[in-house]
């Protein structure tokens, strides 16, 4: 602003400076009448005061001038301070960062980068980014990513990006972009912020199959030990033995326990991994709560589950997902509601979609735990509470299961008074459920 | 009297399955070895209860392999294992039906009276 308020008086100054000294000109070139010492007089006091106006003018333009370059000083130390301060985060940032101009071109990049892809500065700088490492980095992905993507959004964040280098080998990398427009004319700077989570990513997979390997290696014996009690249980009923058949009835029930916690250990790691599976149907929708609720009434003798279902629906979706989803309601009722002896299971549907409830008549919950019940390992805590075992998995699977299906999970409740459980599912052939197959 | 071939690599899982189906009044022949199922002659089995894991070979691709051939392909197999994605292993491989490990013996019974060859 300041520079501006300078222009302007500068070219006021340099008028004013033009006209004095085509006036100057005008009076040396006028034909003097030599005769008159009075005009002489005159045209003298003039000069002289026309050459004050010019002192006077210079003047002003130098100062205006000095006050000019001054703020360009400031202005460039500004630069200066701005541009270390940039290049500062940039050298001290651990991970590999490259700042690029609209082109594509290489302004700069920090030492994380030439260290983890190899390459020297001299041959980094000023180059396009896909002609780096001899085209090595010409990755379609990165173009669509760069061209097509960040123009767009101005922003990426978290784009995995994976490549086979001729030098260094299979790189997964993390990309997170960011579009800066810098200066009067409003110029592109990309920061380019490149992670190399090939490590991290095949620990990862290390993790899983560990994993996945340990729960399967868990189940074996659970299968034949699972196997031995019901056939145990299968003879004493011949025979007419009820007290074992209830004691091999009993240990049917831990080895269910046992085997669905090896379960939501093994779905929390896919969940986290991303990598958890639907195998889509459709089907009947009652049918599954009714099996569900036959399988689960079986376990337990002290709480009776009521059904009340509307019309049959049908349902396009993880059969045995969502079966699991209902019998994580229900275990829940039945563990939580240790001194009332129901349960009743509600279904409600409409045009787009079907709702299921669970009610149980037992602790309840708070505000506070309701709206975190259905976090990864949260357990509601307290008195009551703490005695109840669980690792704290079974509605985060749930609601990820719902999710997943488009679907929505809540609660309702109320401190020592039951809690309702609840998810709704869009229906086959619904709008919702047309638009959108299950999620990715 | 209806015969069953089980094939898996865990003997606890074969003595306790043979012990169920024989209760159940099958008769039954039991292999750890999954080349065993892979190569079943005449006179074939009336069913197959395969795992998927098994040492040294795949579960899915015996089943392949078995529902391939024109002499074995009328076999009905039904395919076990403990892995959740079980019911995607059987369609792909084209197994009959599948059953979880561990799994509730009505389950079991009721798949293999489903499935078991009628005549």
């Amino acid at each position: 602003m300041k520079t501006k308020r300078y222009k302007k008086a500068l070219t006021i100054t340099a008028r004013e400076l033009r006209h004095a000294i085509d006036e100057q000109a005008h009076i040396e070139l006028s034909p003097s009448d030599s005769n008159s010492s009075k005009d002489d007089q005159t045209g003298q006091t003039l000069r002289q005061e026309k050459i004050i106006k010019l002192k006077e003018a210079v003047t002003l333009t130098q100062e205006y001038t000095n006050e000019i370059i001054s703020e360009l000083n400031a202005t460039n130390e500004e630069v200066t301070i701005t541009r270390d301060y940039a290049d500062a985060i940039i050298r001290t940032v651990r991970g590999p960062l490259l700042v690029l101009n609209q082109d594509l071109r290489i302004i700069s990049a920090n030492e994380a980068f030439y260290n983890a892809f190899k390459v020297a500065p001299n041959d980094t700088e000023n180059r396009m980014l896909y002609d780096l490492g001899n085209r090595q980095w010409n990755i379609p992905k990165l173009r669509v990513l760069l061209e097509e993507i960040l123009p767009e959004r101005n922003t990426i964040e978290d784009f995995v990006v994976e490549h086979d280098f001729k030098d260094i080998g299979q790189k997964t990398m993390l990309l997170n972009a960011r579009t800066l427009r810098q200066g009067p004319d409003k110029t592109s700077l990309i920061l380019l912020a490149i992670e190399d989570i090939t490590e991290r990513k095949q620990l990862e997979q290390q993790k899983d199959e560990f994993i996945s390997i340990a729960s399967h290696e868990l189940k074996t014996p659970i299968t034949s030990v699972k196997a031995y009690a019901q056939i145990l249980g299968q003879r004493f009923r011949k025979i007419g033995d009820v007290k074992s058949v209830e004691l091999a009835e009993k240990m049917d029930v831990q080895l269910d326990k046992l085997t669905s916690l090896i379960g939501d250990l093994l779905d929390v790691t896919k969940i986290e991994a991303g990598r958890i599976q639907f195998n889509e149907s459709s089907f009947d929708f009652n049918e599954l709560v009714n099996s569900t609720v036959e399988d689960l009434q079986r376990t337990s003798k002290k709480h009776h589950i009521t059904k009340a279902l509307e019309s049959k629906v049908t349902i396009h979706g993880d059969h045995d997902r969502l079966g699991q989803v209902i019998t994580n309601f229900i275990s829940n009722a039945i563990k939580y509601s240790p001194q009332a002896d129901k349960i009743i299971i509600k279904t409600h549907v409409d045009k787009t979609k079907v709702t299921l409830a669970v009610q149980d008549f037992g602790l309840g919950l708070s505000k506070n735990d309701q709206a975190k019940v259905f976090e990864r390992f949260y357990r509601v805590s307290g008195s009551d509470q703490n005695t109840y075992p669980g690792l704290g998995l079974g509605l985060y699977i749930s609601s990820e299961i719902i999710k997943r299906h488009r679907g929505k999970i809540w609660v309702e409740s109320k401190k020592n008074n039951g809690s309702t459980f609840c998810f709704s599912l869009p229906v086959a052939g619904s709008e919702t459920q047309r638009k959108k197959k299950l999620a990715s | 009297m209806k015969k069953i071939l089980v094939a898996d690599d865990n003997s606890a899982i074969l003595d306790s399955l043979k012990i169920m189906l024989e209760d159940a009044g099958y008769e039954v022949e039991t292999t750890e070895d999954g080349a065993v199922a892979q190569n079943i002659k005449k006179p074939l089995p009336d069913l197959l209860l395969l795992d998927v894991w098994m040492s040294g070979i795949d579960g899915r691709d015996v089943c392949i392999h078995l529902k391939n051939s024109p002499e074995t392909n009328q076999v009905p197999i039904v395919i076990m294992s403990a892995t959740k994605d079980i019911a995607q292993i059987a369609k792909d491989s084209g197994a009959n039906a599948y059953i979880s490990k561990p799994f509730q013996m009505s389950d079991l019974l009721r798949i293999v009276s489903l499935h078991i060859k009628k005549q």
